[in-house]
């Protein structure tokens, strides 16, 4: 096991693009100073936009010459205000790296791998996927995919690994983490790493980063972490693959301009099922669904009777535009999974959600199951207009009441504390008659609870109770961020996840790796 | 019962990329779907045999992966999938495509109904339904939104015209194409699907169907596309900043700029003189009658024609069906034209496809017709499609464009495809008459000169027999203008956000004299009716001054406002496609660009 990793030599005669100009800055770059959690940042001084790692260790350099601090930002669409630009004379925007995707197939691990810049975004890493539109030695003849599918296809690549993203088929294929096979990234002092899983550790902990002209070591403790789907703060593991310490750090130990990412091959044929539930067994039907014998579901999710209402609503006002289409009567609930199978295998998986469905005393008919692409995509579209839905309402709430927002939990808890975790939520939201939606990846009991408040008065009821919300959560060892990050929003939740010393912990991992705080300084701690 | 359902797997054109760089279509990007009016007629299919314990078919052809529709009409509650697949079937337009699927219903005995889509989204032609129900020699019923009553030898429907509705009983078997009204598919449920892939697909060649190879396929077709080329847009759209009111300001001045421009006498073509005409290749016009009067859309024809007639040197004929010969004698100026042959029976008062058909065909059998032309109205598309269908020659719909080659003398017709990403050149070969509907309002209406045709009045005999009856016509009062005579328009899209929203719109488009359209999510939406939709499936418009608000400029939408002297699009998505096609873009919201319009529109009045 190798703990010593060795600094790249790069060109160090490169000019990085910078906007400096604060008029030019107001005029056109407005957008650069928020992100999706709509928190608008301060004026920086400078705006780089670095075209490859060596322009981004140029930026570095000079800022830290500067002794100034600097915003990571990807293609902003966090919601936790991680690309919200605070306290920091720069923002460094990856937007502009050059990528020409390559595929090539890794016979250590016998994987495809997909190389692209850190910019690319999911749509297009998809796109590239799936037209070929890369190059490579010996094409694959298969059809490859990257399994890891955050909602929000317009996230870049560096943003999903720096929060190790996880999206609907996390049930199944677990989160970024896993798929991350390779990183180039710039440290705090502008030198620069490769990293490739399998190839260094933390031996003993301890980690060595070699300069021509220095040394440092980074020593890590363990800290436990819940054993649900997890995004909140360092990973940090005994002997741990040291790639493992940039998958999640939010842009605080390093910035990542490459990646290599592990990819799957399309086999047999999949099966996309949404189940109308019109009693309350939705519990028993995600436990039975998980512990089927014949099929492994990649995802499963969840819509609750809000929900179901708030969209019903919305069919009958936008009829097709809604995406929604006309929804039998009467349900109380809806669950949603997808299951790939093997042509041959149909009649017993049919058999098996047959009996499943029948102990749950659902209908069978009262389902929609589809098969195509376009299946798939109008059921991805009937999922996201909910949430697209709840942000429309909130928006019209803010036009009377300018500084109400919503409210949207991310937490994970086992599954076992699943049924007590529901009933904690809605005796709370039904006791302050709060305006509620749960919806989300239940087949991880990672649900999503979004308060719509009506005034300022309910706002703040509804923050102390996503602070109950959290505190319950931590009891049953659950994660309070599963999969948005921690960002500059949901700081104090970080000290509930863990003790002080924990904290302490992480912060010294910090230290070693950025002592000057130049790296997105307010995230995170 | 038996029923049989055509269906036809297409590419989602609501998908495709169009490389502007490189200038062609990204079909590799795009999947495969049933063709989404297809989806209603299966539904109808499967109420009907809920209702009547019929028995559904459903037919399709196309390459071996147009088997996953058929196992979606299947999951749908079809009984029986047939999918034509040959190599020789490859590359049929819609004559030989009818007359493939006609062999296979002739394979399959007796039926009652036939059902398909009003038309399918990649071709846009609306052919195949009437052009088979010509073959198989049934009574056909187009655009039909809701059957009103099935017994076991009749249907009664209600169904779209260009002035409105209609009740039409016809005696069954019958074909009917339906429109996007007629139901609300149902969701594919898991009985359902386990149903489809426990089924067999019966897949049929050439040989089984006992069919002549050199009539189908592309061989046998009678039109060819000869060129395809995908549209072409270079407008950067100039962004205007500032506050709401200085844009409105700056939008105001810009429309009144406009329409105080010297409008530039567009150009008419002179008529060939009659001594002129050396060859005799006769070009037909069948004209279409409003309240006894030649419409709009007729007159623009004959503005096309005159051109072809130059190049052809040959004699433009208008024929007029009508119950009233004497109102297009009073007609003045008459249409520029060389003859006009009006064809007189009481029975003609209400457009009647099938009455109408054979009338013309009779005249024209012996008349060697080198071209007819038609209106791409809903009755134009029907009536032109039976009517080649009884020629057997090839038909173009929808066409934006004709010339004539130099060479060949042949017909080049020119039309969008694929939701107007591209524009396909056609030709008609080896069969005459050589036949195309034009979209109405691509060419300009010009009033004529004082001009006198020849005018030919041929009275019928009056017991015609028609295979259906109107039990009712119901002109719908169309509000708006005539769609052409407005110089602005202001229309929303999918980004207006509600029925109410469009208020907003009506209130400044009264004070400008504006006419108010809109796209088709918008329409889809059922924010707006349809008579107000502009685009690829809606009405073309060509104003001086297009103000579009929350519009994304799909190709399908861009196909119907392309040409409008001026374009000004609002959209808060500053990647919106609709700013690529603009002369002036807003990045913001509708909503206060209008209402500060609307303020000082009001205050300067």
């Amino acid at each position: 096991m190798n703990n010593i990793i060795a600094v790249e030599k790069i060109n160090d005669n490169v000019f990085c693009p910078v906007i400096n100009d604060k008029e030019i800055i107001k005029e056109s770059y407005l957008k650069y100073l928020s992100d999706e959690s709509k928190i608008t940042g301060q004026m920086p001084d400078s705006i780089w936009f670095p075209t490859s790692t060596e322009e981004t260790a140029k930026a570095i350099k000079i800022i830290n010459q500067k002794k100034q601090k600097a915003t990571i930002s990807g293609s902003r669409t966090g919601i936790t205000g991680g690309a919200s630009s605070f306290n920091a004379e720069n923002i460094i925007s990856l937007e502009n790296l050059k990528s020409s995707p390559k595929v090539y197939y890794d016979k250590g691990t016998n994987n495809w791998v997909l190389q692209v810049s850190a910019k690319a975004k999911l749509s297009e890493i998809m796109e590239i996927l799936k037209l070929k539109k890369y190059s490579c030695d010996n094409p694959p003849e298969q059809k490859l995919f990257y399994p890891v599918d955050p909602t929000e296809t317009s996230a870049s690549i560096g943003g999903m690994i720096s929060t190790n993203a996880s999206g609907a088929r996390t049930l199944f294929y677990g989160p970024t983490r896993k798929w991350v096979h390779g990183l180039t990234v710039v440290l705090s002092d502008g030198s620069v790493i490769e990293i490739k899983r399998g190839l260094n550790f933390f031996a003993g902990n301890k980690v060595i980063i070699k300069n021509s002209d220095n040394e440092r070591t980074i020593e890590i403790e363990e800290i436990k972490t819940p054993v649900t789907k997890h995004a909140a703060g360092y990973y940090l593991k005994n002997q741990m693959d040291l790639i493992d310490l940039f998958i999640g750090q939010e842009g605080t130990l390093g910035i990542i301009t490459h990646a290599e990412l592990k990819l799957m091959e399309i086999n047999g044929d999949f099966l996309y099922l949404t189940i109308f539930i019109n009693n309350n067994n939705y519990i028993s039907l995600i436990k039975d669904l998980k512990n089927a014998v014949n099929f492994k579901p990649l995802a499963i999710e969840f819509f609750d009777d809000n929900s179901i209402r708030l969209l019903n609503q919305y069919r009958n006002e936008m009829l097709e535009a809604s995406s929604v289409p006309k929804l039998p009567d009467n349900i109380k609930s809806a669950v949603y999974t997808e299951i790939n199978y093997k042509k041959e295998d149909f009649n017993k998986l049919y058999a098996e959600l047959n009996r499943i469905l029948k102990k749950n005393r659902l209908d069978i008919n009262n389902t929609w199951a589809g098969f195509t692409v376009k299946h798939l995509d109008d059921m991805k579209r009937f999922r996201h207009a909910l949430p697209e839905r709840i942000n429309s309402l909130i928006a019209l709430k803010k036009i009377r009441i300018k500084e109400l927002t919503k409210i949207g939990t991310d937490m994970a808890v086992p599954d076992k504390y699943l049924k007590k975790l529901m009933s904690y939520y809605t005796n709370n939201l039904k006791k302050y008659k709060l305006d509620h939606y749960i919806f989300g990846h239940i087949g991880n009991a990672h649900l999503h609870v979004n308060i719509i408040p009506e005034n300022m008065g309910e706002l703040k009821i509804a923050k102390e109770l996503y602070k109950k919300f959290a505190e319950k959560v931590v009891t049953f060892n659950g994660s309070v961020s599963a999969e948005h990050g921690i960002g500059r929003l949901k700081k104090e939740f970080l000290k509930l996840q863990y003790s002080e010393k924990e904290i302490a912990v992480m912060k010294k991992v910090k230290t070693i790796l950025d002592p000057h705080n130049l790296l997105n300084p307010g995230v995170l701690f | 019962m038996k029923i049989i359902v055509c269906i036809k797997q297409v590419p989602d054109t609501s998908e495709i990329k169009i490389n502007y760089l490189t200038n062609t279509i990204d079909r590799s990007s795009t999947d495969n779907i049933i063709n989404p009016y297809d989806l209603h007629a299966i539904e109808e299919a499967v109420k009907l045999k809920e209702k009547f314990n019929a028995e559904v078919s459903v037919i399709t052809m196309g390459p071996q992966q147009s088997e996953s529709a058929l196992r979606e009409a299947l999951a749908r509650g079809a009984d029986y999938a047939f999918l034509l697949c040959d190599k020789y079937f490859a590359g049929a337009d819609t004559f030989v495509t009818s007359y493939t699927l006609s062999k296979m219903i002739e394979m399959l005995g007796r039926f009652d109904l036939i059902l398909c889509g009003k038309q399918a989204i990649d071709g846009e032609t609306a052919q195949v339904g009437p052009e088979l129900a010509e073959i198989l020699k049934i009574p056909l019923i187009t655009y039909v939104n809701k059957i009103t009553d099935i017994k076991k030898d009749s249907i009664e429907a209600d169904c779209l015209t260009s002035s409105g509705t209609r009740i039409i009983r016809s005696k069954l078997p019958a074909l009917i194409t339906v429109t996007k009204a007629i139901n609300i598919p149902r969701l594919i449920s898991l009985t359902g699907l386990y149903k489809s892939f426990n089924h067999k697909i019966n897949i049929i060649n050439s040989n089984e169907l006992n069919i002549d190879r050199t009539k189908i396929g592309l061989k046998g077709s009678p039109t060819k596309v000869k060129k395809i080329k995908t549209l072409c847009y270079n407008k950067k759209a100039h962004l205007m900043e500032g506050t709401p009111k200085d844009n409105a300001i700056k939008i105001i001045e810009l429309v009144q700029n406009k329409i105080n421009e010297k409008s530039s006498d567009k150009n008419d073509i002179k008529l060939i003189n009659r001594n002129k005409i050396t060859e005799d290749k006769k070009i037909f016009i069948i004209g279409e009658m409003n309240d006894h009067k030649i419409t709009t859309s007729t007159y623009q024809l004959t503005y096309i024609a005159k051109k072809l007639s130059n190049d052809l040197r040959s004699t433009i004929n208008l024929m007029i069906l009508t119950d009233n010969a004497e109102s297009v004698i009073k007609e003045n100026p008459h249409p520029d034209v060389h003859n006009i042959i009006i064809i007189e029976n009481h029975r003609f008062k209400i457009f009647d496809h099938g009455l109408f058909k054979e009338s013309i065909y009779e005249y024209l059998q012996d008349k060697n017709p080198e071209i007819i032309l038609g209106t791409s109205s809903y009755e134009g598309r029907t009536l032109l499609s039976c009517l080649a269908s009884k020629f057997r020659t090839g038909l173009t719909a929808d066409c934006t464009g004709l010339d004539i080659d130099p060479d060949t003398k042949l017909l080049i017709q020119t039309r969008p495809a694929y939701g107007g990403n591209i524009l396909a050149s056609i030709e008609c070969e080896n069969n005459k008459p050589q036949m195309a509907t034009i979209r109405p309002n691509t060419f300009p209406y010009i009033k004529p000169k004082n001009r006198r045709p020849d005018i030919n009045i041929l009275k019928t005999n009056s017991d015609i027999k028609s295979n259906f009856e109107i039990i009712k016509d119901i002109k719908q009062e169309i509000s708006s203008k005539e769609t052409q005579g407005s110089e602005i328009f202001i229309s929303g899209g999918r980004g207006i956000g509600s029925k109410k929203d469009f208020n907003l719109l009506y209130e400044v488009a009264q004070i400008l004299k504006a006419e108010v359209g809109a796209s088709r999510s918008a329409v889809d939406a059922g924010w707006i009716s349809y008579n107000h939709q502009i685009g690829q499936t809606g009405k073309t418009v060509s104003p001086k001054v297009y103000i579009a608000c929350g519009i994304s400029g799909a190709a399908q939408h861009l196909a119907g406002m392309q040409s409008s002297e001026l374009i000004i699009a609002i959209n808060k998505d500053e990647n919106a496609q609709i700013f690529n096609f603009s002369d002036y873009g807003i990045i913001g919201d509708y909503r206060s660009i209008l209402n500060e319009m609307f303020k000082s529109l009001k205050e300067k009045k």
